[in-house]
């Protein structure tokens, strides 16, 4: 049973606010997802306050790198249940776990952040890791 | 850093790998433990009886990409627990 709307809104617009594309469909999902598409980031965001409240702020410190991915999105776990099965199938053999992250390219998942490399990290921490997978995938090639 | 609960204990909420005597290894996301057992939510455990491959490599693999969350709640007596650490914890092989 979804979580109310009050309780998530913070949650949502704490990303949303911050250039995070919110994905609610499985469409909306595929087409961010397209191999075409460049290099994308999505953040399965959670209302689990043990893991989520570092991973939401640990994302957004990544995203003022200077590497960056061309598409940033979410999905949330628990609420928009079609755009989070559809993400979780695009992570082919990942288990589902969230909060996450994962890293695409051409529309295949090339790093994913599972749950337990979030949960108990200060968000800078949570970071370094995005970072340094930001710099490993997204980089131009001449850089 | 811990969750935000303090009152449940600084693995409350947290992954863990459960190590027994027996051979048996347990991930799973920490409610509680004390002395006489340790409670796993969405858990997955290996049983090098009835796997083809070894703790080590299963270990591995849950610690690159997560573990699945087969049983639901899991209490472990904990006389039978030889460690219990942090998946994160857990070095890269």
């Amino acid at each position: 049973m979804p979580y109310p709307d009050e309780l998530v809104d913070p949650m949502r617009r704490e990303l949303s606010d911050n250039g995070v594309t919110e994905l609610k469909s499985a469409t909306e999902v595929d087409e961010f997802l397209s191999p075409d598409g460049g290099s994308a980031f999505v953040i399965i965001n959670s209302v689990c306050g043990c893991a989520a409240g570092g991973a939401r702020p640990g994302a957004l410190l990544a995203l003022q790198s200077e590497v960056t991915p061309d598409r940033i999105g979410t999905v949330f776990a628990g609420q928009d249940t079609e755009a989070t099965e559809r993400a979780r199938e695009r992570c082919s053999q990942v288990p589902p776990s969230s909060p996450s992250m994962a890293l695409f390219q051409g529309g295949e998942m090339v790093w994913f952040l599972p749950r337990h490399m979030i949960e108990g990290r200060d968000p800078q921490t949570i970071a370094l890791d995005i970072v340094n997978a930001f710099e490993e995938h997204c980089a131009p090639a001449d850089a | 850093m811990g969750t935000f609960h303090d009152d449940m204990g600084e693995l409350h909420g947290i992954t863990v790998v459960v190590s027994q005597h027996d051979g048996c290894t347990w991930i799973g996301r920490c409610h509680s433990e004390d002395d006489v057992e340790v409670i796993l939510h969405d858990a997955d455990q290996h049983d090098p009886a009835k796997s083809d491959e070894n703790a080590e490599q299963w270990l591995q693999r849950a610690r690159r990409f997560g573990h699945w969350p087969r049983v639901s709640t899991i209490r472990i007596p904990r006389p039978g627990v030889s460690s219990l650490v942090r998946l994160a914890q857990i070095s890269a092989g």
